[in-house]
């Protein structure tokens, strides 16, 4: 906060005029509080903290990791930036950490179910034959078969598809609905930023789960709803994230500089405010990603999305339960979307350190 | 009990009303705003054989006919006078159903509470005593493992090892106590992943600290230090934490209620779901945010009490972060904001 107040004395101490400085050419008198930057030595962040809640939900394992550093070079939100997240900095070798390798492997493995589910599972899914049931797991029936003598781990793989997409609609909802009242928040600020804190307050005050039960029980049991409700529930969290993101960057005096640049607002949304609260959403997406499918699987297991001929994890895990005598039912969904779950938190975890 | 802290609590509890009044606006205009109106829908099922003159009649009995905002305006006071209206379905209060079942999901709720924070707090202090290569890494994946089963997983998977193989306890006896502590264990694991996760944060900051260097030079051991210095600072922003966790409770509650065949809160919105009866879970709904926002407006009133560090009547020093550092603190290891004055200067 101490940053943008303005300091009284005039700053005589030269300046590195390496850049043109567009603003000193045309106001040759000291600035009181916009000192050109020399890009080499960023500013330490301002130790303000921005969201004035005194109890916010954001997730409490993102606190640490919740500063993302303002890039100081106010340069277009280019695919270059894209690709250095993932070919690290320049001057740092390029390595992925080995559990962060294999949890891409497995959500590409994953992924590879969902496209092209009849490339792994050549059984079909929705046919079985009934003198096979309850067949434990064997090389010819991999997870083993079901009550009707369906081949499980044709159910599951078919069922991917489904449980993936449905998470990524849940994550599309919550970032685009959550980030845009974010974002108006901070940005606008004062009086729309009141009310929309007291909407954001109101979805965290709400138990995500029961949040999610209601939402899909007043739009019908289906899978897609519960995708919505599963999505809506988590506005609430990334409306949180963006707007103290927003307030953060505002606050930078780097934005700070481009107003006396003469820069639009919209220039500086688009330039500085969104690529610089883009990191932190983009982990937050990413572990939103796995608790979603997690939540939707919920929803599925209380019989809340498409009903049984579908083969969604969470309703393959519902309809083993009550079989008990043969737990592979359980188990074998289950451990599938651990394992997805468990792959994507690290990965989200990865992108948080590799920022 | 400053000038400052009283202001800053009218603040809060004022804020806190607020958002139990929105909380129960928008959980009425979710229900009867959203398409699928779930009442309607009902009368209408064939199966039911109203005629239409009974729908209208039944539709003007419970005043569903009239414009949206006259009948949110009429639930809404009723609402604030406490009365929860009258289920569709058995035709009893809504109060009495819910005074039934909130004991159970109590018990429930806080032995799975306990159980999140033993387990926390062995893997906070297990992060510190065990040697870094063998135990720790271990340890420190605990928190994301458990963040990624979920409980219904767990719960299956006691019932089936406990109940069904060893025989520990019985499903029937839902109520029993062996069966409370299991359905505790599902619903507490995790929950505790993310108390643990912030306390190894905070011991691992605290563990940095030259109060932590200055007592290892004294020759204090591990569990001596960990005990009598990194246990309380490191503990104190647990208590948002836990505040934060109440929704998780009484959210999972509605999932392992149904596995170990409990009746309780989230059974009773199980139950209300399937058969669309909107007064009854228009009321746990609002129940559930009016405990959330409680449970967090004691934890946030009774934080500055708790920790000496809190200064409060500069500016924004209310300001905090969940699970993070105390309001007003110095951030960890920057200086404070005055200094940047003097470099410059």
């Amino acid at each position: 906060m101490t940053l943008i107040q303005p300091q009284p004395q005039p700053q005589p101490q030269p300046q590195p005029h390496s850049q043109p400085q567009p603003h000193s050419q045309l106001q040759p008198q000291p600035q009181p509080h916009s000192q050109p930057q020399p890009q080499a030595q960023p500013q330490p962040q301002p130790h303000s903290q921005p969201h004035s809640q005194p109890h916010s939900q954001l997730q409490p394992q993102l606190q640490p990791q919740l500063q993302p550093q303002p890039h100081f070079q106010p340069q277009p939100h280019s695919q270059s930036r894209f690709r250095s997240w993932f070919r690290s900095r320049p001057g740092l070798r390029p390595r992925v950490p080995f559990t962060a390798a294999l949890s891409l492997g497995v959500i590409g493995l994953v992924l590879l179910w969902s496209f092209l589910p009849g490339l792994f599972a050549s059984q079909n899914p929705a046919a079985g034959v009934p003198a096979d049931k309850f067949a434990a797991p064997s090389a010819a029936h991999l997870f083993g078969t079901d009550h009707l003598g369906r081949d499980l781990f044709a159910r599951v793989v078919h069922g991917t598809a489904s449980s993936v997409s449905s998470a990524l609609l849940a994550v599309s909802i919550a970032v685009v609905v959550g980030g845009l009242i974010g974002l108006v928040a901070g940005f606008v600020g004062g009086w729309t930023d009141t009310v929309l804190a007291r909407l954001v307050d109101v979805l965290l005050a709400i138990p995500e789960f029961l949040l999610a039960v209601i939402v899909v029980s007043a739009l019908g049991f289906e899978t897609t709803n519960a995708a919505i409700a599963t999505g809506v529930s988590a506005v609430g969290i990334f409306a949180r994230v963006m707007r103290s993101e927003v307030l953060k960057t505002r606050r930078a005096v780097f934005v700070e500089a481009a107003y006396l640049h003469g820069g639009a607002q919209w220039h500086i949304l688009v330039r500085h405010v969104l690529p610089n609260a883009s990191r932190s959403l983009l982990s937050l997406a990413v572990l939103q990603f796995g608790y979603s499918i997690l939540l939707i699987a919920g929803l599925a297991f209380l019989g809340y999305g498409d009903p049984p001929p579908a083969s969604d994890w969470g309703l393959l895990i519902s309809v083993g339960k009550d079989y008990p005598l043969s737990p592979w039912l359980v188990y074998a969904p289950a451990l599938v979307m651990i394992t997805t779950v468990l792959s994507v938190n690290r990965i989200s975890r990865w992108l948080r350190k590799t920022d | 009990m400053s000038r400052g802290y009283k202001i800053y609590a009218l603040r809060r509890v004022l804020q806190a009303l607020v958002v139990i009044l929105l909380a129960y606006v928008f959980t009425f205009i979710v229900i009867s705003v959203l398409p699928g109106d779930p009442v309607t829908n009902t009368l209408r099922n064939p199966q039911n054989g109203f005629t239409e003159e009974e729908i209208t009649s039944i539709v003007a009995y419970y005043g569903l006919d009239r414009p949206v905002y006259v009948q949110l305006w009429e639930s809404l006071s009723r609402f604030v006078t406490g009365e929860l209206g009258v289920s569709l379905r058995s035709g009893r209060p809504v109060s009495d159903l819910i005074g039934e079942v909130l004991p159970s999901t109590i018990v429930l709720a806080l032995s799975a509470l306990a159980v999140a924070l033993v387990l926390a707090f062995a893997i906070g202090f297990g992060t510190r005593y065990l040697p870094r290569r063998y135990g720790q890494g271990v340890l420190r994946a605990f928190p994301s493992l458990f963040l990624s089963v979920p409980n219904y997983v767990i719960g299956l998977l006691l019932i089936n090892v406990f109940a069904f193989q060893l025989g520990a306890f019985r499903v029937i006896d839902a109520e029993g106590g062996l069966a409370t502590l299991f359905a505790a264990i599902a619903l507490g694991i995790p929950v505790s992943a993310r108390v643990a996760e912030v306390l190894i944060a905070n011991l691992d900051h605290e563990a940095d600290q030259e109060y932590a260097a200055v007592a290892r030079s004294r020759g204090l051991g591990q569990t001596r230090l960990f005990l009598r210095h990194l246990l309380k600072p490191s503990s104190l922003p647990v208590v948002t934490v836990i505040a934060l966790t109440v929704g998780e409770l009484l959210g999972g509650a509605v999932i392992t209620e149904k596995i170990f065949g409990r009746t309780g809160i989230g059974s009773l919105v199980e139950r209300s779901v399937t058969t669309q009866d909107l007064p009854v879970l228009q009321a746990v709904v609002a129940l559930a945010a009016v405990i959330f926002v409680v449970v967090n407006l004691v934890a946030d009133l009774v934080y500055p009490l708790l920790d000496p560090r809190v200064r409060f009547g500069d500016g924004r020093s209310d300001d905090r972060k969940p699970g993070g550092r105390p309001p007003g603190g110095r951030p960890p290891g920057g200086r404070p904001p005055g200094d940047r004055k003097e470099v410059t200067a």
